[in-house]
């Protein structure tokens, strides 16, 4: 095939149309400095032997991995249930603004959980309950308020109820349930009375609840927690003194060790310890359930900032990303028919060594340059100038440290 | 004798800061690795509370990377507003404290891997100075940003002999 007729796939011989990293997608890997990872995996771990499930969280600025970390925990939690015994939700706190109702205070917050988790989990986790060899013999929503650990006989009543009424059976519209469930305004107030529904969820406390009853009734059908991965906290940075109490017990209550079925893993946007937000992190009552203080916060907060340490780091994540993206068959193939050998290792393709040692070099002298994002934007728009100039010229152009050099003196 | 060959990227080694005025120096000292050397030279000195990047944080730092700091201000009888860095700075094993009640310089080094960097200008260690119409050079340690910033770390000992001392070493 003639140079100029290649698209930008074909040019790198990449594995997919676009030089791209994408968190969801390419969750299974994780690059850079292992020992982060090491340092996150291990309090996980341990949270599930101490705690029951995992109850902790990272903290980076923008470009240091933060949603493809919490999307790598999501794969392992999905992909190896002995060792994570948790069922992952994702979910974004922000935007979170005070100014407008529906995205302030707890309810925001519990909605969100309760979205994250879905309708057709809830049904799953309802039905499998029915069909538990101990629970068959009884009716249905009394044996799900036996297990239900938290709040008053009518919250849990009231919940049992409406769970067995809506999910187990597809026989009619669950908007009226969800409506309970998240605390919003209940258009059909009278559907739900006739199922046996005796409150609504008045405060944060109660639509706590809820969400940890929920973990409950999971650990006795899967036998595994249930695990919040919540993105973008630095919202929580706007939560202002009349919500502070609400959203910091709701926390605190997760926090406790009585309940280890429903874990959390926070994402917060920061360069220091000091920026987790307030509501969060004073009084520092959640951090003390979570066994750390304001000294020690890094054991329950890992900082991804170590993520890419060195230079000899920061090169070698170029190498695994180059190596996760690049089909190295298709490239020596391109190598060998563009007269390439000897010049560029299928590995690197369209790079030399030189080049991406440059690049390393350049990249590593600025802090705020040392992050996966930049490095895989930066990868991407000289690999693009690459196959432009390639195209323009029908000849294969590589990215030699003489191409790349005038095209990052800014960074 | 071959002349090294300048790239582009080596020749620019000085920035103009218009915004934040510390910001962006304490922005990248808490994501800086393998740091020798800190030096804060700032007539007044505030906790920074509300900031983005607060003293706390740059003092937390300070202490967990045991970072040799050597830090100028004016004394704190003088200048009040300066007591809580006292307090803060004055807590960390690794910080020199000194007093000089004539100074009027901003500058602010950071000596790490590969070289460092500087930040020159008009704003104090203040959280007003990210608000107010404030002026700097942020100096790369790259091409001839080297020699500057080795310059300006050596003002830790120029001014050190100008000097009363608080110092915790």
């Amino acid at each position: 095939m003639e140079i100029r007729e290649m698209d930008l796939k074909n040019y790198c011989s990449l594995t997919r149309n676009r030089f791209e990293i994408d968190p969801e997608r390419d969750a299974e890997w994780y690059f850079g400095n292992r020992k982060v990872n090491e340092e996150l995996i291990k309090r996980i771990r341990n949270d599930f032997l101490v705690r029951g499930v995992p109850k902790c969280g990272i903290l980076g600025r923008f470009g240091f991995g933060k949603t493809h970390t919490l999307c790598h925990l999501k794969y392992l939690f999905q992909s190896n249930v002995n060792d994570y015994p948790a069922v992952p939700f994702t979910m974004r706190i922000a935007p979170y603004d005070e100014g407008i109702a529906e995205t302030s205070g707890w309810q925001y917050i519990h909605g969100k959980m309760l979205d994250a988790i879905g309708e057709r989990f809830l049904r799953e986790v309802v039905r499998d309950f029915d069909k538990l060899p101990e629970t068959r013999r009884g009716e249905l929503s009394s044996e799900m308020m036996k297990i239900f650990k938290f709040g008053d006989e009518n919250l849990k009543t009231s919940l049992s109820n409406l769970l067995s009424a809506y999910f187990l059976r597809e026989v009619k519209s669950t908007l009226a349930a969800w409506q309970w469930l998240k605390a919003d305004k209940i258009t059909k107030a009278t559907d739900l009375g006739d199922v046996g529904v005796k409150k609504t969820l008045e405060t944060g406390g109660d639509m706590l609840n809820v969400i940890l009853n929920i973990g409950n009734l999971v650990r006795k059908v899967r036998k595994t927690g249930i695990v919040f991965l919540m993105d973008e906290a630095q919202a929580l940075n706007e939560v202002k003194k009349r919500r502070r109490n609400e959203i910091h017990d709701a926390f605190l209550q997760l926090a406790e060790p009585y309940n280890a079925d429903v874990g959390f893993v926070i994402a917060y946007f920061g360069t220091g310890q000091q920026q987790i937000p307030d509501v969060f992190s004073k009084p520092d009552d959640i951090l003390s359930r979570l066994g750390v203080s304001q000294s020690n916060i890094q054991e329950a907060i890992k900082d991804l900032k170590d993520l890419i340490k060195t230079k000899d780091d920061l090169r070698k994540f170029i190498d695994n990303v180059l190596n996760g993206l690049i089909d190295k068959e298709k490239a020596r193939k391109l190598i060998n028919q563009k007269g390439l050998s000897g010049k560029v290792k299928p590995q690197q393709l369209p790079f030399t060594e030189e080049a991406l040692d440059r690049i390393a070099q350049v990249l590593y002298q600025k802090e705020p340059n040392r992050n996966p994002r930049m490095i895989i934007n930066t990868l991407a728009t000289l690999s693009a100038e690459a196959y432009q100039k390639g195209k323009a010229e029908n000849k294969y152009i590589l990215a030699t440290r003489e191409f790349v050099d005038p095209l990052i003196k800014d960074l | 004798m071959v002349k090294k060959r300048i790239s582009e990227w080596e020749q620019k080694f000085v920035e103009v800061v218009y915004e934040g005025g510390h910001e962006a120096f304490f922005e990248r000292f808490l994501l800086a690795r393998d740091i020798d050397y800190l030096l804060i030279v700032s007539p007044w000195i505030t906790s920074l509370s509300n900031e983005k990047v607060q003293l706390r944080d740059i003092a937390k730092k300070i202490m967990r990377e045991k970072i040799s700091t050597r830090v100028f201000m004016r004394h704190p009888r003088k200048e009040p507003i300066n007591v809580e860095a006292v307090e803060i700075f004055g807590s960390c094993l690794t910080v020199n404290l000194y007093f000089n009640n004539e100074l009027h310089a901003k500058v602010y080094v950071c000596k790490c891997d590969p070289i460092g960097f500087a930040l020159v200008g008009s704003a104090n260690l203040s959280g007003h100075a990210t608000r107010s119409h404030e002026i700097g050079l942020m100096v790369e340690g790259k091409g001839k940003g080297i020699d500057i910033v080795e310059e300006l770390q050596t003002l830790g000992v120029d001014l050190q002999n100008r000097c009363g001392t608080f110092s915790n070493m």
